[in-house]
């Protein structure tokens, strides 16, 4: 089923410059494969996406944000039907965005189509990301 | 390195392990890189390490010092709150054995 997110979240980015199984080399010289990444506006935002079963805990959290942040992006997705608060609540602190599979595609989009006024880069995203989370 | 050293880095190995090799590789080396912090001087240093998994991971470095203490208190058998605290003990002990040692 999430085989089916990564499609269509591209899909709905079509015209923006949106790619599947992106290989990134960290600072740390360690590569790490993401399942969609997206560059607007300057920003290039990755995405991890979950098996359906797969419960986002503070370690897989952990896990995934590493990768993140070795690439040096201070913004992140994470499309998880399930996860626990803790998990939820870190990745809020860090500025990673959770987004169920169904909601994902018109967030990521809209996300995408209005980004904030930009004041910084980082400022931006975690601006927009913010914004998407009132939505809940 | 001394004995303690060696055995505080362990617990610390072991306790990163529960992330992933990976993971691992990318802590220590951001610990160094970005935080200055030698893998080799953590035990000498552990609130420059805490310090740098804060900067990492913001209150999730709690969850990471959580399973590096674990280790320690198995290792040892000592009680301890937090990781500073163990890193204390475990060298006040080491260093009372030494010293001991050293008089026997």
């Amino acid at each position: 089923m999430n085989m089916d997110i990564r499609g269509r979240i591209v899909e709905a980015l079509l015209g923006h410059n949106a790619r599947r199984d992106v290989t990134i080399k960290g600072m740390s010289g360690v590569e790490h494969r993401f399942d969609i990444v997206v560059e607007a506006e300057g920003m290039r935002i990755p995405i991890k996406v979950l098996d359906e079963d797969v419960v986002l805990d503070e370690l897989k959290f952990i896990r995934i944000y590493t990768e993140m942040l070795d690439v040096n992006l201070k913004a992140g997705i994470i499309i998880a039907d399930k996860f626990d608060e803790a998990g939820f609540n870190l990745a809020k602190e860090l500025n990673v965005l959770i987004l169920k599979t169904e909601e994902a595609p018109m967030k990521i989009k809209e996300f995408i189509k209005t980004p904030p006024p930009r004041a910084s880069r980082s400022s931006s995203i975690h601006m927009s990301l913010a914004l998407l989370r009132d939505d809940d | 390195m001394g004995e303690f050293e060696d055995k505080i880095l362990m617990c610390i190995d072991r306790g990163l392990n529960h992330l992933g090799e990976t993971v691992k590789y990318v802590i220590f080396w951001h610990i160094e890189n970005t935080f200055g912090l030698k893998r080799d001087k953590i035990p000498d240093k552990p609130e420059e390490f805490l310090r740098g998994l804060e900067g990492m991971y913001g209150s999730g470095a709690k969850i990471i010092e959580e399973d590096i203490v674990r280790e320690i208190i198995d290792e040892f058998g000592i009680e301890a709150n937090g990781f500073i605290e163990a890193v204390r003990k475990v060298k006040k002990a080491t260093d009372e054995h030494g010293h001991q040692r050293t008089h026997s």
